[in-house]
């Protein structure tokens, strides 16, 4: 009998992913393994208990949708009535087993509990120079000449733009990482935010991601002057794709930052820094893929039990959900009057409460998702904005926050109350020049 | 906070003072102003002057690109220091200073004072182009900083193989502006 060369994956949201045996080979390598042991939203399941599901898994799904996006928009009947094709002598068969693997890669740098301790790494470094080093690694040297793909090819698509090493993209390359990693319709954002949403609970994250991907397309920006490519959507499918950029939003708002979920990431680098030799991850390949969660785990429960343990306190925050209590959340007033309101409190909560009580969390959106080319009926090509109210109103992320310990807490929302003006004032006007 | 990330603050702010400076100045001097316009002029900036922004810029599908650039600007936009209108014709997007770009302006104002005369230089010598030119000068920049020691028909070859859509005679002629750009610039550092 033949040996079989199709291999299914039960899998939530992609119901069954199929893995060639080559591609199983990859997929049971170490390295890969390895990210059955990293949470996908570090310690969230501490505030939504569902929110258990790994990398891993995700993994899988990114590989399964990047493919299914890949041969819509490298489809030539999916061309027609557009300018854009793929660069002379395009081999979809090569590129295609690129791409699958690079999308099965992607998370591989990413250090226990995923992005949370991302500020951890040595000088230079980040979870997207580490993926790069392992998929350049003798861990995966083997698998490549069976595949026969390029590592190099595989690094720049699974990294993309945020690779240390690459300075020059090709349109190809550019379009082929935008499948997997892209602001808008990359395959990562289509499955963490279906994925994330199942596990947490939390449905706002829910969308037509089949309607979407049926009509994503290849479109030269023809309204900005310019014959830039990108991956956009016919106009039939831009209510799938407002769907899943208001789903990025509400999620972002009702569980990405959360308060709670944030002061967990900030109690974890608090310990972390203390556990890890140096204070910081490893940046050798061997050694830091030695490092998990589990790890982790077991550390913070051992400290937690241990009055003696100088980690003690900072594992309880933890272990013992001691956390920290959210004192000021950005207000839009605020702005208005201060560059940096959450810092103006935090600076002065510190001096009257002492620094140790008090913790910091500010964060922007990043990127542009809501500009995408749309190809209407008639064959002219618009910018999403234009075409959609919904995308042109969508209010961009920022928090601002100032958290104190809970022992605190009412004391010090007493004082914010009574010196929440003068504070502003204090320094309002305080900056450079003066 | 420690010294390095109340450094890595200020010169955010810093940053993003001397980029609200930028969008006034070409605004003022009539051009578009999309995020286009400003992604390339800020590569010129950093590229002919010794100034304080270092954005990391790559060679990406039409020129270089910088994406920390692009996280700049989108955070400029959440903090309304910077906001967008839709202009006409064709409805194509361009940006203009914000309600919160006064107060940054008036905390920067005498730091990006020496400045002025370098960003205005840009600003005058992008005022009229459109995305197409703009792109087809940036990318013959690029290939002159990464090429010095090419000659002008090498470096033309080059961004055609590089960039199949820009004919040989395009970037011959767009390497001949951008060193007319570079040769001029030299006389305002002087």
């Amino acid at each position: 009998m033949k040996s079989k060369d199709n291999h299914e994956i039960r899998n939530p949201i992609n119901i069954f992913s199929h893995l060639s045996s080559k591609e199983r080979m990859v997929l049971d390598l170490p390295p890969v393994q390895r990210l059955r042991y990293i949470h996908q939203l570090a310690l969230t399941y501490q505030v939504y208990p569902g929110a258990t599901h790994r990398r891993f898994e995700h993994s899988i799904g990114v590989m399964d949708l990047a493919s299914r996006i890949f041969d819509v928009v490298t489809d030539e009947r999916n061309h027609q009535g557009t300018s854009f094709e793929l660069s002379p002598g395009f081999d979809k068969e090569y590129w295609r087993r690129v791409v699958r693997i690079a999308a099965l890669l992607h998370d591989i740098g990413h250090p226990p509990f995923s992005h949370g301790p991302e500020d951890l790494f040595p000088d230079g470094w980040n979870h997207e120079r580490m993926t790069q080093e392992i998929i350049e690694s003798d861990h995966l040297k083997k698998v490549w000449k069976e595949l026969k793909i390029q590592s190099n090819d595989v690094a720049a698509l699974a990294i993309g733009t945020k690779s240390t090493k690459k300075h020059v993209f090709s349109t190809t390359e550019a379009l082929l990482s935008e499948i997997i990693v892209g602001d808008t319709f990359g395959a990562d954002r289509i499955d963490y935010l279906l994925r994330d949403s199942l596990h947490s609970g939390v449905l706002y994250g829910q969308f037509d991601y089949y309607r979407l991907i049926e009509t994503l397309r290849i479109l030269p920006k023809e309204y900005d002057e310019s014959n830039e490519p990108a991956i956009g959507v016919e106009l039939g499918g831009l209510h799938s794709a407002e769907a899943l950029l208001l789903a990025r939003y509400f999620m972002f708002k009702q569980l990405y930052f959360h308060p709670i979920r944030r002061i967990y990431d900030i109690h974890l680098i608090d310990f972390l820094k203390s556990w890890l030799p140096r204070g910081v991850l490893p940046n050798d390949v061997d050694e830091y893929l030695n490092l998990t969660d589990n790890e982790v785990l077991s550390a913070l429960r051992k400290s937690a039990k241990d009055t003696g343990d100088p980690l003690y306190e900072k594992a309880q925050r933890i272990v013992e959900r001691k956390h920290y209590k959210a004192l000021y959340t950005l207000n839009p007033v605020d702005l208005q009057k201060t560059l940096e309101p959450g810092k103006m409190i935090f600076e002065a909560a510190c001096k009257e409460f002492g620094p140790e009580n008090l913790r910091h969390d500010a964060y922007t959106q990043k990127g542009n998702d809501v500009h995408f080319p749309v190809l209407e009926p008639d064959d002219r090509i618009i910018l999403s904005i234009v075409r959609s109210e919904n995308l042109a109103n969508l209010p961009l992320i920022t928090i601002d926050s100032v958290y104190i310990n809970p022992i605190l807490e009412q004391k010090a929302k007493r004082w914010l109350d009574k010196n929440r003006d003068k504070i502003f004032e204090s320094e309002m006007g305080a900056g450079e020049d003066e | 906070m420690n010294q390095k990330w109340e450094r890595v603050r200020m010169n955010k702010f810093f940053n993003e003072a001397i980029l609200l400076e930028l969008v006034k100045k070409l605004r003022d001097q009539g051009s578009w102003c999309g995020e286009t316009h400003i992604q390339k002029a800020v590569f010129f900036l950093q590229s002919l002057f010794d100034g304080p922004l270092k954005y990391n810029f790559i060679f990406y599908k039409h020129g270089p690109f910088s994406f920390d650039l692009r996280d700049e600007i989108t955070a400029m936009r959440a903090h309304s220091i910077i906001s967008r209108e839709m202009r006409h014709p064709a409805y194509r997007e361009s940006l203009k200073p914000g309600p919160s770009g006064e107060l940054l302006n008036k905390t920067f104002s005498k730091r990006i004072a020496p400045y002025e005369g370098e960003i205005d230089f840009i600003a005058r010598k992008f005022k009229s182009k459109g995305v197409k030119d703009l792109e087809k000068l940036s990318t013959a920049l690029f290939m002159s900083t990464s090429c010095g020691g090419l000659s002008i028909e090498e470096r033309a070859k080059q961004m055609h193989e590089l960039k199949p859509h820009i004919t040989i005679e395009q970037a011959i002629e767009s390497i001949h502006e951008v060193n007319k750009i570079i040769s001029d610039a030299r006389k305002i550092k002087k």
